[in-house]
């Protein structure tokens, strides 16, 4: 009598564990189009003295070694989702560098600083077009996204002496450079580091993911290969991103 | 609360603020905002004059006694009691410039005659030279408290107005001389002082001991701390000098010796990129190519974008 009720209860158990079974539910399929949304910034020192003919670096002798502060935002359109994502878009930045004006005189004060600023001023403008491998995220959920993208550049620049244009011999310092460019990069999608608040995020805000992102630009811009002032810089920028 | 209470205790809470007896003084032509009247040696000593109005509410023969005393005093504020003509206040006697009548009080308003700004205590009708002297213009009335039958109230003006006899000169600015190219910045400093201006004058450094020739640089207003001097010629020595100037225009006189400097060509990025053979030209208006390549490249995410919608 003993052993069937022992029987019993054990066969009453094991039928109580097979009901607590829990069933997750697919994500949902990624959308085959969206934007992303970047901040970055980096430095970068324009190659200047790569203009033929100069009989020194300007950039060098104002500036020295130092670098220009860039910072900048871009946002892109995903036209295309399959295996990883093709994106166009619209870039935007700002990079100045400032330093004193030096002293053209005839005596021992020739090549010291003056009390005046002088500035190189640019504003990067770029419409670039990318792939992003994001099947790994999406695919096996490794928080990575390789990228890569071709760009085409304009670059408006203004030099300043004083706050102001600077002019010599009737030629004001500013201009327009146009150029091509491209961008190799590694996204790290913070979605891994909090899966229930990315959850959230989506939900409440539409964000699908949140990344950091560290890229390696090589920018050609000489007016595609024309004698003039060369604007071409290589440089690392870093940023957040926003998928959408 | 029983009702007679309430009754009573609404009726005192309504008539207070209607009860409230008040003298206001305010200078003509010159709203609630001019409650100080500057002026300088020029001015005292050429007569020039000033009016004062006078505002009442709640007085009448009802609770006014008396008359109503306007008056100057050598003090930067009004006394508490009646204008004192023994000379005890600020060592000279307050001179009474108006009195004002109950009946003419009741109709609310009203203007005094033109008075003579010397005409203050403080100068004994005098314009001397150096001195800085503030007087107050006040107003005395006894009145009858509410409920009361003796005259033991006392109302003084609201508003505190002042004259200001300003004849002491500023002290000089502080200099200090910046040489660009082809430009000297002028850096100024008002030392303390409230200033209505700067005024510069700048010359070519005579050889020898020749007499400079002055030109006048525009004026600075005394809210900017630095003007710049342009069109000049680099290498040449320049003496600048700089006055202060004060609300009443008194002048500091400008600054001795005056300070010398001497611009000198420099070049920007620009010009160090002309002189190393650089080729490009510049000249472009920036805005002319990048507005519209921006409005475009917007306007083709903007379309895909509703696309999208």
């Amino acid at each position: 009598m003993r052993a069937l009720a022992l029987a019993v209860l054990l066969v009453a158990s094991t039928a109580s564990a097979q009901t607590v079974v829990q069933i997750k539910p697919p994500p949902p399929p990624e959308p085959p189009i969206g934007f992303i949304f970047e901040l970055k910034m980096g430095t970068l020192i324009p190659r200047v003295g790569d203009e033929p003919g100069l009989s020194s670096n300007p950039y060098e002798t104002i500036f020295g070694n130092k670098s220009m502060l860039y910072g900048g935002g871009e946002i892109d359109f995903i036209a295309w989702h399959g295996y990883g994502a093709v994106s166009v878009g619209f870039a935007a930045g700002y990079a100045e560098k400032y330093a004193p004006a030096i002293l053209v005189t005839n005596d021992q004060t020739n090549g010291q600083p003056s009390t005046e600023k002088t500035a190189l001023i640019i504003f990067p403008l770029r419409v670039p077009v990318g792939y992003r491998f994001d099947v790994l995220w999406t695919r096996y959920a490794i928080p990575f996204v390789p990228y890569a993208k071709v760009a085409l550049l304009i670059t408006p620049w203004r030099v300043t002496k004083g706050g102001q244009t600077e002019v010599v011999n009737g030629q004001s310092g500013a201009g327009l450079k146009w150029g091509y460019g491209f961008t190799g990069g590694l996204a790290f999608v913070l979605n891994v580091l909090s899966p229930q608040m990315a959850k959230d995020m989506t939900t409440d805000t539409g964000i699908r993911r949140t990344y950091i992102f560290a890229e390696y630009n090589y920018d050609k811009l000489d007016d595609f290969g024309k004698v003039g002032l060369n604007l071409s810089a290589r440089y690392f920028t870093f940023g957040l991103g926003f998928e959408f | 609360m029983p009702s007679p209470l309430r009754a009573g205790l609404v009726l005192l809470i309504l008539s207070s603020p209607a009860l409230a007896q008040s003298v206001t003084l305010g200078f003509s032509g010159g709203g609630s905002n001019l409650t100080q009247i500057p002026f300088n040696q020029a001015s005292c000593s050429g007569g020039d004059q000033y009016t004062v109005t006078w505002t009442s509410q709640n007085l009448n023969s009802a609770n006014a006694c008396g008359t109503l005393q306007i008056f100057v005093t050598n003090n930067q504020s009004c006394p508490s009691g009646a204008p004192n003509t023994s000379g005890a206040d600020g060592g000279t006697q307050d001179i009474v410039i108006g009195t004002v009548d109950i009946n003419t009080l009741a109709t609310g308003s009203g203007t005094l005659t033109s008075q003579k700004r010397r005409d203050m205590p403080g100068l004994g009708g005098d314009c001397p030279p150096g001195e800085d002297i503030t007087n107050s213009i006040c107003a005395y009335l006894q009145y009858r408290a509410s409920g009361t039958t003796s005259c033991d109230g006392t109302i003084t003006s609201s508003t505190n107005l002042t004259l200001r006899y300003d004849a002491k000169p500023p002290v000089t600015p502080g200099m200090t001389l910046l040489a660009q190219d082809s430009k000297i910045v002028v850096q100024l400093d008002p030392q303390g002082e409230t200033l209505l201006r700067y005024e510069i004058q700048y010359a070519v450094a005579p050889a020898d001991a020749g007499i400079p020739s002055w030109r006048q640089a525009a004026n600075v207003e005394a809210t900017k701390s630095s003007e710049t001097i342009t069109g000049l010629t680099n290498g040449v020595t320049y003496l600048v000098q700089a006055q202060s100037i004060d609300e009443v225009e008194n002048a500091s006189g400008y600054t001795t010796p005056p300070l010398s400097a001497t611009p000198q060509a420099s070049n920007g990025f620009w010009g160090e990129y002309k002189d190393a053979g650089g080729h490009e030209l510049g000249g472009c208006n920036v805005a002319d190519a990048a507005v519209p390549s921006v409005l475009g490249a917007l306007g083709v995410l903007v379309a895909l974008i509703r696309r999208r919608r």
